[in-house]
């Protein structure tokens, strides 16, 4: 009896969470249907599937509307700020973790202090910066913004991770002959594999997704990331729906893959940002 | 002078060198703007000159930019989304800890909206919330045509649309958060509310709730720095602070300040106005938790 009440309780808890569950994907749907409609079809049938599925629109959107270019402009930006920050990253962390010297605690609380920052406050004089030091228009300009953005969470997160490395094992290392670079590249990094997958999966996304550092620091139409593509086209194109949400189903498809694979790291991410507190 | 003494006696260097690229980085990029955007704040920018302005620029945007008025009011009213935020994110939270069949299912699915990018869900919802959108279809095939609305168009409805698709992206954030903290609460203190009798409520808001003050703490701080200062996307692509600036915030009354207007010695005044504010704010809460930590 008690399980088949404890069973019947369950019912309603199923119908909010399914609810919420369509709530959550029902704009994939209209994402996808849109994609795979000709324009024709898109206005005598907006809602339901279409009835001739159609690539006509993603051929569109890859040949003529530069999505191609802008495609490989996000994965090699956001490549190139991750490399660069977890290098840089990697040797504060070593040296706030496993390093004694003056001013170092006052640094890192400086640096970490710095976490969440709002882009708005600070970014008009960096673009007044880069443009002084011709970085506009460049990966290596707009990935180093990425990295300042990125830098505190990660010497943050890496310091906490190094710190509990134990001492010992460092030790074990230098009566090997390690100096003190070998010890972070042969014990320190390869133990702390899944800190740095938790890192690359939030960056990634983070990064990939941004639109207001990549629209001020790429401004050239064959620089723009992905999302400055996507937003161009709904401003210039707003007649070609199947344009549009074809565009979107393309921002949003990496990062739906990525996250479905790499669920674990990027949940212990979310939270490890929240323990900061 | 114990600082200089010991500096000198640092022998060992080397940690300043792998510590050094960090810093320069973020001198660039947070240190150096921060100092020029408060230097730029007292000056007129005006034919590739600069005209000291004194307190001008805060004066016309205190007492006289009603732009810049009505972008604080409508941060205001987004704080709205904070109690929004935490009723839906615990209670969903709860609702997924229970232990039912599909937990990872929901948990996973739940998720997405957060980790797609802001333009892709913009992009998608103007299309959604168009006068001929689907809200729109649905409510009319439901019989509710009364309800039909121009959701972003209408200069009183903009500003709550754009609220609720900041709801469906960010409320996936608050739900993973609550059920680490649900996790975390001891298992024996439900065992003891079990013994005694406790229903379902009680557990809630006797054990549940309580147990979560620290989440829910970080979570509300959160949310406040989030409203006045990371949806600057979301108005961007969904009404571009339209119509009329019903929906326009501070973050893009400062951008186009700078960009649209070309003052850059008022964008930088908001812009240190806004960053006073946030500051204050987070000096405030953090005061406020060491006191009731001191007197617990």
């Amino acid at each position: 009896m008690a399980s088949i009440r404890a069973s019947l309780f369950k019912i309603p808890i199923h119908i909010i969470l399914i609810i919420y569950s369509i709530i959550s994907i029902f704009p994939f749907y209209y994402v996808v249907i849109t994609t795979f409609k000709s324009r024709d079809e898109f206005y005598t049938n907006v809602y339901a599937p279409p009835k001739n599925w159609t690539l006509e629109g993603v051929i569109t959107l890859y040949k003529d509307y530069g999505f191609g270019r802008a495609t490989l402009n996000s994965v090699i930006v956001t490549f190139l700020s991750i490399l660069i920050t977890l290098i840089i990253a990697t040797l504060a962390a070593y040296a706030y973790s496993k390093m004694k010297f003056i001013a170092r605690g006052f640094l890192l609380s400086l640096t970490v202090a710095l976490l969440g920052v709002p882009v708005m406050i600070v970014i008009i004089p960096v673009y007044v910066l880069m443009s002084k030091v011709n970085l506009l228009d460049s990966y290596i300009g707009v990935s180093l913004v990425y990295t300042a953005f990125n830098l505190p969470f990660y010497i943050f997160l890496l310091t906490s991770f190094f710190r509990a490395i134990p001492q010992a094992l460092l030790d074990a290392g230098r009566i090997d002959g390690c100096n003190r670079f070998e010890l972070l590249r042969k014990i320190i990094i390869p133990l702390s594999k899944p800190v740095y997958a938790t890192l690359i999966v939030i960056s990634t996304i983070w990064v990939w997704n941004e639109l207001l550092i990549a629209m001020m620091f790429l401004r050239k139409d064959d620089m723009h990331t992905i999302t400055v593509a996507l937003s161009r086209i709904v401003g210039r194109y707003s007649m070609h729906p199947e344009l549009i949400q074809a565009g979107a189903l393309f921002v949003a498809l990496p990062m739906i893959i990525l996250f479905l694979a790499g669920r674990k790291y990027f949940i212990q991410g979310l939270l490890s940002g929240a323990l900061k507190e | 002078m114990d600082f200089i003494r010991r500096l000198k006696n640092q022998r060992d260097y080397k940690p300043y060198l792998y510590i050094l690229p960090s810093i320069i980085l973020l001198i660039f990029v947070f240190f150096y703007p921060l100092i020029q955007n408060l230097y730029r704040s007292f000056f007129r920018f005006a034919g590739g000159k600069a005209i000291f302005f004194g307190l001008n620029n805060y004066k016309y945007l205190l007492l006289r930019d009603t732009i810049a008025r009505r972008a604080f009011l409508n941060n205001l009213t987004l704080l709205l989304i904070v109690p929004i935020f935490l009723i839906l994110s615990i209670l969903f939270a709860v609702l997924i800890t229970e232990r039912i069949r599909f937990r990872g299912l929901y948990q996973t699915t739940i998720i997405i909206p957060y980790i797609i990018s802001i333009v892709a869900a913009g992009v998608v919802f103007s299309r959604l919330l168009r006068f001929d959108g689907i809200i729109n279809f649905i409510l009319d095939k439901a019989g509710l045509d009364l309800l039909i609305r121009d959701w972003l168009g209408d200069p009183k409805l903009a500003i709550f649309s754009v609220m609720s698709v900041i709801v469906w992206k960010e409320l996936p954030f608050g739900i993973v958060l609550f059920i680490a903290g649900i996790s975390n609460i001891n298992p024996e203190i439900y065992e003891a509310a079990k013994i005694d009798g406790a229903n379902w409520w009680q557990n809630l808001f006797y054990i549940t709730i309580p147990q979560l003050k620290s989440v829910i703490n970080f979570y509300v701080v959160y949310n406040v720095m989030v409203i006045f200062a990371w949806i600057f996307t979301y108005v961007y692509v969904l009404t571009q602070g339209g119509p009329i600036n019903a929906t326009t915030i501070l973050e893009l009354r400062i951008f186009n300040l700078a960009f649209k207007e070309h003052n850059m010695g008022m964008a930088s005044a908001l812009a240190m106005l806004l960053f006073l504010m946030i500051f204050v704010f987070v000096y405030l809460q953090f005061r406020l938790r060491q006191e009731t930590l001191e007197e617990s």
